[in-house]
C-alpha cells in the first residue's frame, strides 16, 4: 500500500501519485489495480456516421446552389437532399442505436412515407404517395407482422398491440379519404381489410394467450 | 519461433470455436427446458405490475442516466467465469423478480417472464453501471461481471432496490461457492438460505394511506458543477475504514453512523465547494430510507422513500464549524425518520398513482408528466447517500468472502453520489462520480482522517491521467 501525507490516507491502487490531491505518494509495497483498465474506443461505426454527416452537409449545400442557379420549375435538390437524409437517419437510428426493432420499423416506416409524399409535392403532387405508397406501407408492415409472429412463435401474442396500430393507421388513411387527400381508397381498404382480419386471426386462434395479452397491455391498474 | 507461435494462435482460436459452440449447445438447451416448462403451465406467460417507483424508472433512463446500481462482493479467492453462469443459472429460475423483462403496456408498464436463458456472465470490460438496454442481454435488466476475486452484480432499478439486489447476489454467491467447493454442498445442500426473502408483494399499495400532502421539496439546492469526464467514463472511489473506531468518532459527536457520514458529505461540499461561505441555495443530502422494517415488510420489490438531510449556511451565522454541520444534520434527519412521516411521503405517491382519471391516461402523456416531476425533484438535492447497511453472510460462507459494497449511477443535476455498506468489521463509503475533479472526496476523507480514522482508499483508475 502507498500513503499519501497530504491527505493522510493509505491509496490501494498501483499508482504513484494520490487520486485526492494528486501529489507524489509514500510507496512501501505492491499494489494491485482491482478494476481493470477501461478506455472507451471511439467506434469505427460512429466515426463513419459523423463523416457521412458532414459529407451530407457539404452535398446539400452544393445541390441547393445548384438548383437555385438553374431552376427549371422542379427543386429536384430537395428529392436528393430529405433521401440522402433518410439514409443518415437509417445509419444512426437503425445500425447505430440500441432502439427495440419494432421502434425502428415504426420510425423508419413513418419517416419513409414521409419522404414519398415530399418526393409526391416535388414533382407536382398526382396523389401517388398517399393513394398507394401509404396503404402499401401498412400491407408492408402487416406482412412483416405475420413474418415477425413467425420466427418469434414464443411470443407471437406481443404483437397484438402492434396489429391494432395498423388498424388505426388503416382508419386514419379512410379519413383522408373522407377529406378527400386520398382520392383512390381502394389500397386504403385492402390495408383496413388485411389488418382487422390479421387482428381478429389472431385473436380468435390465439384465444386465452391473445386474451391475457390485450389484458396486460391495457391494464389500468 | 515464428511457426511456434502461429501453432499456439490456431490451438487458441480451435479452443474458442469449442467453448463458443458449447455455449450456443447450452444456450439451446436452456431454451428448450424453458418451452417446456412453458407448455407444462399451459402456455402462460406469468406477468406483474410494477411497484410505485418503479414507474420512473424506464420513463427517465438512459445511456446518461442509466438508473442501474451495483453491487459487489469480492472473494477471498479468484472467480471461475464457467461456474458462476452455472450458478446463476440455477439461482435465476428461483428468483421470480430476476427472471423478467419489461414490456409497455397501453397505460403502464408492466414485468412478464422472461423466457430467454439466464444473461452471459462475462468479465467486467466497461465502466460500471451503465445503461441496461432493453432488447439486448437477452432481455434481463441486470447483468453479472466478475473481475479477479470479485463478482458484480449490475442491477436495473426497476426490477428491485438495494435490499432486494442484496439478496440476489447473496444466493448466487453463496451457489458459486457451493459449486466451487463441494465440500460446501455435501454439508449444506443446494437449497436457497432460509434467510432469503422471494415475496413479490407491492408493500407500497399494502401500506399507503390515503394522503394529498406533499411531503418532500422541490425547491432547487446547490448542485455540484465542474468539469466532467469524458462521455460514458464513470469514476468510483471507495474509502474503508474500521468499524469500532468509527464508533468511536460517531460516539463523540453523539450521532449514529448514518448522520456521521452524511455530515461529512455536507461538510465537504460546504468547505470544497462553497468554501465555507453562504449560500443563496441549501445543500440537500438525499438519504433513501428502507421502509421495510418500518411497515413489516420482507418484499423484494422496491419498497424505500427517499428524505433529505438539510444543511442550509447562513450569512449572519458566519462560517460554521463541523460540529455545528453534524449537529444540523443529525436533527435533520432525525426529525424526518420516524414511520408518520415516511409513510406520508410515499403515500402521495401512491395516492397520485391510484387516481382514477390518472390511471386512465395513456403511458406517453404519463411519461411527459413523470419527467417533469423527477427533474424538479432530482434538482432538489444535491446528492445522495443511501445505506445498503451491514450485510452478513452464513458462518459457512464467511471464510470465502471478503467485502461486500455498492454504489449508484448519476441522476440529473446530481454528479456525484455516496453509498455506505459494511461487512464483518469494515464499511466502506463508495464515491460514484462523473466529475473530474476529486474535491468532495478529499474533503469528506481528510475529514474523517482527522478525526483519527484509518482510511484505505481504491478507485477504478479514472482519476489518473
Amino acid at each position: 500500500m502507498s500513503r499519501c501525507r497530504q491527505c493522510n490516507v493509505e491509496i490501494k491502487d498501483k499508482t504513484h501519485e494520490c487520486p485526492l490531491c494528486h501529489t507524489v505518494l509514500e510507496q512501501s509495497g505492491e499494489n494491485q489495480n482491482a478494476y481493470p483498465n477501461v478506455r472507451l474506443m471511439v467506434k469505427r461505426l460512429q466515426l463513419a456516421g459523423r463523416i457521412y454527416f458532414f459529407v451530407f452537409l457539404v452535398i446539400s449545400v452544393l445541390l441547393a446552389a445548384i438548383n437555385h442557379e438553374h431552376y427549371q420549375g422542379t427543386w429536384w435538390c430537395g428529392i436528393v437532399i430529405a433521401s440522402l437524409a433518410y439514409l443518415y437517419l437509417i445509419l444512426r437510428f437503425a445500425v447505430l442505436n440500441d432502439a427495440g426493432y419494432r421502434a425502428k420499423i415504426i420510425v423508419l416506416t413513418l419517416c419513409g412515407i414521409l419522404l414519398v409524399v415530399l418526393i409526391d409535392f416535388i414533382t407536382g403532387y398526382d396523389g401517388w404517395s398517399v393513394n398507394y405508397v401509404i396503404p402499401g406501407g401498412v400491407l408492408l408492415v402487416d406482412a412483416g407482422i405475420i413474418f415477425l409472429m413467425l420466427i418469434n412463435i414464443r411470443n407471437w401474442q406481443s404483437y397484438l398491440l402492434f396489429q391494432i396500430a395498423m388498424i388505426l393507421c388503416s382508419i386514419v388513411l379512410l379519413i383522408f379519404y373522407q377529406f378527400e387527400i386520398i382520392t383512390e381508397p381502394l389500397l386504403s381498404w385492402v390495408a383496413l381489410g388485411v389488418s382487422v382480419f390479421l387482428f381478429l386471426g389472431s385473436y380468435i386462434i390465439g384465444d386465452r394467450r391473445a386474451r391475457i395479452e390485450l389484458k396486460r397491455r391495457f391494464h389500468v391498474r | 519461433m515464428k511457426k511456434e507461435e502461429k501453432e499456439a494462435k490456431k490451438i487458441k482460436k480451435i479452443e474458442e470455436k469449442a467453448i463458443r459452440q458449447a455455449e450456443k449447445q447450452e444456450y439451446q438447451e436452456e431454451k428448450k427446458r424453458k418451452r417446456r416448462e412453458e407448455k407444462e403451465k399451459g402456455g402462460d406467460i406469468r406477468w406483474d405490475k410494477l411497484d410505485n417507483t418503479a414507474h420512473l424508472f424506464p420513463v427517465i433512463a438512459g445511456e446518461a442516466m442509466s438508473n442501474v446500481y451495483r453491487i459487489s462482493v469480492t472473494l477471498t479467492e479468484e472467480v471461475q467465469q464457467e461456474q458462476l453462469q452455472k450458478a446463476l443459472n440455477i439461482v435465476l429460475p428461483k428468483f421470480a423478480g430476476f427472471n423478467l423483462r419489461l414490456r409497455q403496456g397501453v397505460f403502464w408498464y408492466y414485468f412478464e417472464e422472461n423466457g430467454k436463458p439466464a444473461p452471459k456472465v462475462k468479465e467486467e470490460n466497461d465502466y460500471p453501471c451503465q445503461y441496461i438496454v432493453q432488447n439486448k442481454n437477452r432481455s434481463y435488466m441486470f447483468r453479472v461481471t466478475y473481475f479477479g476475486c470479485r463478482i458484480n452484480l449490475e442491477v436495473f432499478h426497476v426490477l428491485t432496490d438495494g435490499m432486494g439486489g442484496i439478496n440476489f447476489l447473496k444466493e448466487l454467491t453463496y451457489q458459486y461457492l457451493r459449486q466451487v467447493h463441494p465440500e460446501l454442498q455435501e454439508k449444506l445442500g443446494d437449497a436457497l438460505n432460509s434467510d432469503t426473502s422471494l415475496n413479490r408483494e407491492d408493500s407500497f399499495l399494502q401500506n399507503y394511506k390515503k394522503s394529498h400532502a406533499k411531503g418532500y421539496k422541490t425547491q432547487k439546492a446547490y448542485l455540484l458543477k465542474g468539469e466532467k469526464l469524458r462521455a460514458g467514463e464513470f469514476g468510483v472511489m471507495h474509502g474503508y475504514m474500521k468499524i469500532p473506531a468509527l464508533k468511536e468518532v460517531c460516539r463523540r459527536y453523539g450521532v449514529s453512523i448514518n448522520e456521521y457520514l452524511v455530515a461529512a458529505f455536507a461538510w465537504s461540499v460546504y468547505t470544497e465547494c462553497m468554501h465555507g461561505m453562504p449560500a443563496e441555495r441549501p445543500i440537500r443530502v438525499a438519504v433513501p430510507v428502507n421502509l421495510r422494517p418500518y411497515f413489516g415488510s420482507v418484499t423484494t420489490k422496491n419498497f424505500f422513500t427517499v428524505v433529505s438531510a438539510e444543511f442550509e449556511p447562513e450569512a449572519e451565522h458566519g462560517e460554521y464549524t463541523f460540529e455545528e454541520v453534524v449537529s444540523i444534520i443529525s436533527e435533520s434527519l432525525k426529525s424526518q425518520i420516524h414511520k408518520e412521516h415516511l409513510e406520508e411521503l410515499f403515500s402521495y405517491n401512491v395516492s397520485n398513482e391510484k387516481h382514477l382519471i390518472a390511471r386512465a391516461v395513456p403511458l406517453f402523456l404519463k411519461n411527459i408528466a413523470m419527467r417533469y416531476v423527477y427533474t424538479s425533484a432530482a434538482l432538489a438535492n444535491t446528492t445522495t447517500v443511501t445505506n445498503i447497511g451491514n450485510i452478513t453472510v452464513p458462518e459457512e460462507y464467511q471464510p470465502y468472502v471478503k467485502m461486500f459494497y455498492a454504489y449508484l449511477a448519476m441522476s440529473k443535476g446530481q454528479y456525484i453520489k455516496g453509498t455506505i455498506c459494511s461487512y464483518g468489521d469494515t464499511l466502506v463509503f463508495s464515491f460514484s462520480s462523473i466529475l473530474r475533479e476529486t474535491y468532495v472526496q478529499r474533503g469528506f476523507f481528510r475529514r474523517l482522517s482527522s478525526d483519527g480514522l484509518e482510511i484505505e482508499i481504491e478507485s477504478n483508475g479514472v482519476y489518473y491521467d
